[in-house]
């Protein structure tokens, strides 16, 4: 059976990597393998992103938190025009959403944590959102800058993680009163696409069917023997995995098409970094 | 769970509302107490992104990690676990806004850069070289990079203890009873702290000692910062406290009143990290401000005959003698005596091989403890580990990048492709020599120096390659053809980045890795610790370019050079955590005693090298700094004596031995040899110790 570090905690970045390559997952989680990553000239580029959506998380969170927007705006407008257009964007959704979306009691970065089978499963949430009616609300802050397509948003991992955990661990947030599937949804919003957010209603169903997918998925993963977390087919998920060079895969880069579709997956293939936005601690 | 004691069982199912303070020597269950606290708090309903575990550095916290990470444990939100460099960085990332214009900070429109140990080694180097040449620190025989971090230290000494870093200066110089002369040099710290801290506020640079300051001049008494901070948390647990510095108690103090419950753990014997500013007096003081106090006494590590062992060190140190032991107990101690200090090594390597092949004592139970780990050390121990098939892990933290011989092969590429970014000579024959070993596969020394001699120019002190292909065919046969194709490529590759365009210098690391060095026939291939090396070069390259400004005004050029040149002076490493954290757990440890004592991890068998050494209780020679003189103990006008110095030195050795007997189960081999080995004889302080309550033991059965 596989030997994880005692302390390991399944979040939806390590689940996602073994559903896109379980090599990368045994590398990286299992073998804590350090590999210099092998980016060429995009390196920066993804890097320059990587440090702007930090940045545009780091501002949502300094908001949620009651920080004067007058404050904040100078540091903004200084960094990048880019960044100051996203910081807009959310200045407006943020006043248009005060009573709605964002109306009621707000949890900005929290981190939700439930066991589930033999193991521990992890959520750090962007923003939660406890309404006064007992709806709650999940809202991540995505800086993609395609829009993924409503498919390619819900076949991740994240969409299934987060209000699965927030209904399994939403009690200790509600007074103790367990948080019902039908009371949650979960909204990515686009800083790039602020006018075309994309709501997934939960429900008892779907509840059931992630916690079945979640314990199959983690159950395989503890199951495999080290030799049988095999390379994934598909090159064109290489393309930006700090193990390429590891693994002798050569550089597809991904069409434009498929980068479209994956914006989101593709992110998921980057270094640690990128994935840990928002699961930084000290 | 745990087997649980009934005082143990008392600390954790306190109510709620109470303010503990728990205390008692190493080993006597305190941390696997307030880890169940935890879990019995998380059990009565507290809401676990309620609860803060409060430790000096962020290792001690793992046995609480590890508990949260079970299944058992209830779903919910998370425990956070901080320190206080954690929590100082965290809120100022957080409230920078706040601050930046009242901390007066230059660029009042810019985000904050937080300093590595390397940058900020870096930018006081910048700072402090033109003095040196101005004949600042001249009577002071000592490697610039201590230079440099020794007032980096006074630095993060003067915002731990809580006083302003103006005073660093003074302070020295009314302790000092020495030579006169030293008191200038008193000066000149005082001068260059001013410099850096200036710059560090002209470019928003924060190092450790400026994020602990803003934190505690600023955002601590922020209301705003108080409220979100004391409003997250509402119940604590501190272990370790008395490895903590005075700031961090003062926080502590000013906060435990608002906490609906809070337990701190503090051990006695402790505070190692006295050169880190650790003040285990500051920290017994929070015990006033606790209601209920619990000591536990009886060691759950600890065999009979190390308890008797250590009665017996107590006597040596000044205790009454200890009654006559109920029965003889099998020794606890034994000696390795040699002559020569390689024999010592030689006898240490056959008894771990014993332990763990005769008596099944898994290598992971076994450490090997040093006053210093050197690399001479360090190498002679994995080799005759290595003979018996021992894996062997070591912990040094602060070695710099450079000594690792894979990194300085990375360098010298880089020194050959971009031969202007050292000064003309700083490339020598010999560094050609150790890199083409490093990087082509099959080659041996005798050959690496012949081709080193035969292809290693220089042109006005700056160094070039010539082709294989211009060496006479007899030396190129036996140098062997195949070597030599892998030379050309690789002397070709360095050709064509000399030639195109400069890059980020962590650029051209990958590429020389991903391209060449990684590939079948390199020395690089397959290797995995090659890999992370190489990883840990591009990060700190990384962290280097990341912590310019524009408002610096340098180019990549300049930056690149600034870098090799700062890497090739052998500035320390940032540390790189990720390389502990994945370290082979099912080795033998070998590591410098206080940096073992900090991991706070017992073991069954400890092996103490070079007992006669006065390394294990004499403090560091610092001529820059001094920890004890700038404590929050330390009483305005006094002067630090010789008797001072001789007393930290016998509070260093009780302090060591003790807290090393205490983390052992089983036995301890004393490893002495008569010279050193550097070939002087050894008659330290610890080897009269160890005899002394030896003789007492032995006396008593």
């Amino acid at each position: 059976m596989l030997k994880l570090p005692p302390d390991f905690i399944f979040s939806q970045a390590s689940l996602q990597d073994f559903l896109t390559c379980p090599r990368r997952f045994y590398l990286r989680y299992v073998r804590h393998l350090v590999w210099p990553s092998a980016g060429g000239g995009e390196a920066f580029e993804w890097e320059w992103r990587l440090s702007l959506a930090q940045d545009f998380h780091h501002l949502a969170h300094q908001k949620a938190l009651g920080l004067p927007d007058q404050l904040l705006e100078p540091l903004v407008q200084k960094r990048s025009a880019e960044l100051f257009q996203w910081w807009r964007q959310l200045r407006e959704f943020w006043q248009a959403e005060q009573e709605a979306t964002l109306g009621g009691r707000r949890y900005p970065e929290l981190t939700l944590t439930a066991p589930l089978g033999k193991i521990r499963l992890l959520a750090k949430y962007d923003l939660l959102i406890a309404h006064p009616d007992g709806q709650w609300s999940i809202i991540d802050w995505k800086t993609a800058q395609q829009r993924p397509s409503t498919r390619a948003l819900h076949s991740l991992v994240q969409s299934r993680l987060y209000p699965y955990l927030l209904v399994r661990a939403g009690a200790s947030l509600n007074a103790g009163k367990a948080v019902e599937p039908e009371q949650v949804s979960m909204v990515y919003w686009f800083a790039n696409h602020p006018d075309n957010p994309e709501t997934i209603l939960y429900s008892q169903a779907q509840f059931q069917a992630d916690e079945d997918f979640l314990l199959r998925l983690t159950e395989e993963i503890l199951g495999r023997r080290e030799a049988d977390f095999e390379q994934t087919s598909d090159e064109r998920a290489c393309a930006y995995c700090p193990y390429r060079t590891y693994c002798e895969r050569a550089f597809v880069p991904p069409s434009s098409y498929e980068v479209e579709e994956n914006a989101e997956l593709l992110e998921l293939s980057l270094p640690q970094d990128w994935e840990q936005i928002g699961e930084i601690e000290y | 769970m745990p087997a649980l004691n009934r005082q143990q069982l008392e600390v954790i199912q306190r109510p709620l509302g109470e303010r503990c303070f728990l205390e008692g020597k190493a080993g006597c269950g305190k941390t696997t107490a307030a880890v169940e606290r935890l879990l019995y708090l998380m059990q009565a309903g507290v809401p676990a992104h309620q609860i803060l575990i409060y430790v000096p550095q962020r290792t001690v916290a793992q046995p609480y990690r590890q508990a949260l990470s079970v299944p058992g444990v209830m779903a919910g939100g998370a425990v956070t676990i901080l320190t206080l460099s954690g929590l100082a960085r965290r809120t100022i990332e957080t409230f920078w806004p706040l601050v930046v214009e009242q901390a007066a900070f230059g660029q009042a429109d810019e985000w904050p850069v937080f300093l590595t140990l390397e940058t900020a080694q870096y930018f006081m180097a910048k700072l402090v070289q033109p003095l040196l040449a101005q004949g600042y620190f001249a009577s002071v025989n000592l490697h610039p990079n201590r230079l440099y971090s020794q007032i980096l230290d006074n630095l993060n000494k003067a915002a731990l203890v809580g006083f302003p870093h103006t005073e660093i200066g003074e302070r020295l110089k009314e302790a000092w009873s020495g030579s006169p002369g030293q008191l200038s040099i008193y000066d000149d710290v005082q001068t260059c702290a001013n410099l850096f801290r200036a710059f560090c506020l002209e470019h928003n640079l924060l190092d450790f000692s400026l994020q602990v300051e803003i934190f505690i001049r600023y955002l601590w008494p922020d209301p705003l910062v108080r409220q979100h901070i004391q409003s997250q948390y509402r119940h604590l647990i501190a272990d370790n406290v008395e490895e903590d510095a005075p700031v961090s108690h003062d926080i502590l103090r000013q906060w435990l009143p608002q906490f609906d419950s809070a337990l701190l753990v503090y051990d006695h014997g402790g505070g190692y990290r006295v050169f880190l500013g650790a003040d285990p007096s500051s920290a017994y003081s929070l015990k006033q401000a606790c209601e209920v106090h619990f000591t536990f006494e009886t060691s759950f590590v600890t065999n009979a005959a190390l308890q008797r062992f250590e009665q017996s060190l107590l006597w040596a140190f000044g205790a009454p003698p200890p009654a006559p032991p109920p029965q003889t107990l099998h020794p606890p101690i034994q000696p390795l005596f040699e002559r020569f200090y390689p024999q010592m090594l030689e006898r240490v390597a056959e008894e771990v091989a014993q332990c763990i092949e005769e008596e099944g004592i898994p290598p992971s139970q076994i450490v090997i403890l040093a006053p210093y780990l050197t690399d001479a050390l360090r190498f002679t121990l994995a080799d005759l580990l290595e003979k018996r098939q021992i894996p062997l892990r070591s912990h040094r933290p602060s070695r710099a990048l450079r000594e690792e011989a894979e990194i300085r092969c990375l360098l010298t590429f880089a020194a050959l492709a971009y031969p202007e970014a050292l000064p003309p000579n700083t490339l020598q024959e010999f560094d050609l020599i150790a890199a083409l070993l490093q990087a082509i596969d099959g080659l041996d020394l005798a050959r690496a120096s012949l081709l080193a001699r035969i292809v290693f120019r220089k042109t006005d002190g700056l160094p070039t390659l010539s082709s294989f292909e211009q060496i006479q065919a007899d030396v190129q046969e036996r140098i062997t053809y195949r070597v030599g194709e892998r030379y050309e490529r690789l002397r070709r590759w360095l050709e064509d980045a000399r030639s195109a365009e400069p890059e980020e210098l962590e650029i051209f690391f990958v590429r020389l890795f991903d391209e060449l060095l990684s590939q079948p026939g390199y020395g690089f291939y397959r290797k995995e610790r090659c890999g992370e090396l190489t990883a840990n070069l591009v990060e700190s390259a990384r962290k280097f370019r990341q912590a310019f400004r524009e408002s610096m005004n340098i180019s990549m050029e300049e930056r690149n050079r600034e870098y090799l040149r700062m890497v090739n002076e052998g500035l320390i490493a940032a540390q790189y955590l990720r390389s502990w954290q994945a370290e082979d757990e099912e080795a033998v440890l070998i590591s410098p005693a206080y940096t073992y004592l900090l991991s706070n991890r017992p073991v069954e068998v400890q092996f103490w090298l070079d007992i006669g050494s006065s390394g294990w209780y004499e403090r560091l020679f610092q001529p820059l700094t001094q920890p004890y003189v700038l404590s929050r103990r330390w009483q305005k006008g006094q002067v630090w004596t010789a008797d001072d110095e001789a007393q930290v030195a016998a509070d260093n050795l009780r302090r060591i031995t003790l807290g090393l007997v205490a983390r052992c189960r089983q036995r301890i081999y004393l490893g002495y040899s008569e010279y050193s080995a550097a070939g002087y004889e050894q008659r330290g302080d610890l080897l009269r110790v160890l005899q002394d309550s030896l003789e007492m033991a032995v006396r008593r059965t």
